[in-house]
């Protein structure tokens, strides 16, 4: 295959992708009919629930401690699965090293823990 | 394998032990943390010392010089270890500093830790042979240091940590998309690998030069060069002294080795440097010349330490510039980029160490807060009227012999370049000005002041540094010799 078509796939994605919204809009414009226009359709669609309350709510600032807790936990996933998939061929040696990258990550959550990280809404109190 | 990541253990272990420690401490007891952090550095600088000793004994029997490993992503040779003595040292100085400095500040455990770790990543970045790793152990530092900047929570401390913290994620984005870009040209992101791929004939694809581009503006912001210079005066005057002096002194000099390893190593073919050195030339030039003059109109002396350390790390710039003349052994101009490095850590970490033991009097950094300095502070007066000498390039000074060797670097080089050597002699000759202004205002100035107790610890490290600069100003044969074979193990 030469470098021309290999692009071609990607420029049918594209074109088809331009496409695909028009043309769903354009059919479902077709099946609307007739036009009843109610109060109701002019809510704003959130699984079926009445909306309630402005839309400016305020998001507790507290959530991004529990994002960065997570990226914790995350990155020791990322790591700890190859390990576990080649534990086989690397014994001892490997177990180890994971054993103490796990403890250094257990003091960065023992160190959240601590600084009251985990108690939810605590400048509240 | 292990033996040679000794100091890097070392500096791990007493990080994470401090941060442990730290939960199990009551507040007061918390200075303990300032000591632990101390033995810690001590024990890495005493490893890699005998590092130092064993690598230049093994070049005067003409032995192999490095170690590589981790298949070749690390590599310990003298240049690493020159630059982790560097590193090091000023974290010594910085930690002793901050004993006294920091005796009433809240989160001990944090900044010593943060003050490890951001030596643990430099010194990574010291020995890093492959983009990758050179990328994460910049990372490390820079993160670190972002959260120093902001240790003490006013409002000049988080503008100063903010500033830092924006142009720092911006130069490391501009970094990581020219390292991509060689990677995508070369296949590889060791640098030794890079140099052999990169074609050896004078047409170059435009995506290298891209590439190289976007290295030089990335580092450039973390050296503070000209047009990338607007944060630092900022972050220096607005984070606590002994922070600035840990930026001015370890930080910045982080920037400059991995600039080393990737122009010299990676991008070294002859056509390409002709290219890039005349951006350094360009860049050298203004960082120079803009430094020293603004640095004449500041009335705070942490701003004008600032403005001062952009000029020098213009100086530092000459190197990269030189390089592509033939007239000049390679190894002199580097080894004078190396000494400058060294002498400048020294000298402008102890400057900003000076301005901390003065604020430990709630003295400000203003210049007419510094007069009567010379007899209310004796020993910081001194020892900064040293420093200040030094950074001037006076002779019997340490600043006076890395000056030197740039400057002969320059002549050895000839032609255009006797421009740069000029332009160097002309800005130590107006960065004299604002450098004694601030000796004029510590002795000459009146003022109705009383003699004080200096704080002892940051006493000792002001004295440690101001001897050292005296000492490689007065016998300098083994420091240029250092630097010089350290400045060949690059190549060998």
């Amino acid at each position: 295959m030469s470098v021309g078509e290999q692009y071609i796939t990607i420029a049918l994605f594209v074109i088809v992708g331009a496409i695909f919204p028009v043309l769903t809009i354009f059919v479902a414009s077709l099946l609307r009919k007739p036009r009843t226009p109610e109060p109701q359709k002019y809510l704003t669609y959130e699984c079926s629930v009445l909306p309630f309350g402005p839309a400016w709510v305020q998001h507790n600032v507290e959530y991004y401690m529990y994002a960065l807790l997570f990226v914790i936990f995350d990155v020791e996933t990322v790591f700890l699965y190859p390990w576990a998939m080649t534990y086989r061929s690397f014994g001892l040696f490997a177990t180890v090293e994971v054993i103490i990258f796990i403890a250094v990550l257990a003091l960065g959550l023992a160190y959240a823990w601590k600084k009251g990280a985990l108690e939810w809404m605590r400048g509240w109190r | 394998m292990l033996e040679a990541l000794m100091p890097e253990l070392v500096i791990a272990v007493f990080a994470l032990a401090v941060i442990f420690i730290d939960m199990t401490l009551r507040e007061d007891d918390k200075e303990f943390l300032g000591y632990l952090s101390l033995v810690g550095v001590g024990i890495a600088l005493a490893m890699v010392f005998s590092q130092a000793k064993s690598l230049l004994a093994a070049i005067a029997a003409k032995q192999a010089l490095q170690v590589s490993f981790f298949s070749g992503l690390i590599r310990v040779d003298l240049f690493a270890v020159f630059f982790k003595l560097v590193f090091l040292l000023v974290a010594l100085l910085v930690i002793l500093g901050s004993l006294d400095a920091t005796r009433k500040d809240k989160y001990k455990g944090e900044y010593y830790s943060l003050i490890l770790f951001a030596t643990l990543g430099m010194m990574f970045a010291a020995m890093a042979a492959d983009l990758v790793l050179l990328f994460v152990a910049v990372e490390l530092a820079s993160i670190s240091t972002f959260a120093l900047a902001a240790f003490r929570k006013n409002r000049t401390g988080t503008e100063a940590a903010m500033k830092y913290f924006v142009i720092g994620a911006f130069s490391s984005g501009l970094i990581v998309f020219g390292m991509s870009l060689l990677y995508g040209l070369t296949g590889s992101t060791n640098l030794y690998a890079i140099a052999e791929a990169l074609p050896k004939t004078a047409e170059f694809h435009w995506v290298l030069i891209l590439a190289v581009v976007f290295l030089i503006a990335g580092f450039g912001y973390k050296v503070a060069a000209v047009p990338f210079h607007m944060w630092a005066p900022d972050t220096y005057q607005g984070a606590p002294s002994p922070v600035s002096a840990f930026l001015a002194a370890a930080s910045k000099k982080m920037a400059f080795v991995a600039l080393l390893r990737i122009f010299l190593i990676a991008l070294s073919m002859p056509a390409l440097v002709k290219e890039w050195a005349l951006l350094f030339a360009i860049l050298a030039a203004i960082t120079m010349t803009l430094g020293n003059v603004v640095a004449l109109a500041q009335t705070n002396i942490k701003r004008m330490l600032a403005y001062s350390s952009i000029g020098q790390a213009g100086y530092v710039l000459i190197v990269f510039a030189l390089l592509a003349s033939t007239q000049v052994d390679l190894n002199l101009s580097i080894g004078a980029g190396l000494l400058h490095i060294l002498t400048h850590a020294i000298m402008k970490g102890g400057a900003f160490l000076a301005v901390a033991a003065a604020s430990y009097y709630m003295i400000g950094s203003n210049l007419e807060d510094f007069a009567g300095l010379g007899r209310r502070l004796p020993v910081t007066a001194l020892t900064m009227t040293i420093f200040l000498l030094s950074l001037a390039g006076i002779p019997f000074f340490a600043g006076f012999v890395s000056k030197f060797m740039i400057l002969t670097a320059s002549i050895a080089a000839g032609g255009a370049y006797l421009i740069l050597g000029i332009l160097l002699i002309i800005n130590s000759v107006v960065s004299l000005y604002y450098y004694a202004r601030v000796i004029r205002y510590m002795y000459f100035a009146e003022a109705e002041v009383k003699r004080e107790r200096e704080p002892l610890l940051l006493s000792v490290a002001l004295v440690v540094a101001a001897l050292l600069v005296i000492y490689i100003g007065v016998f300098p044969d083994s420091f240029v010799s250092l630097s010089l074979n350290a400045a060949s193990s690059l190549f060998s």
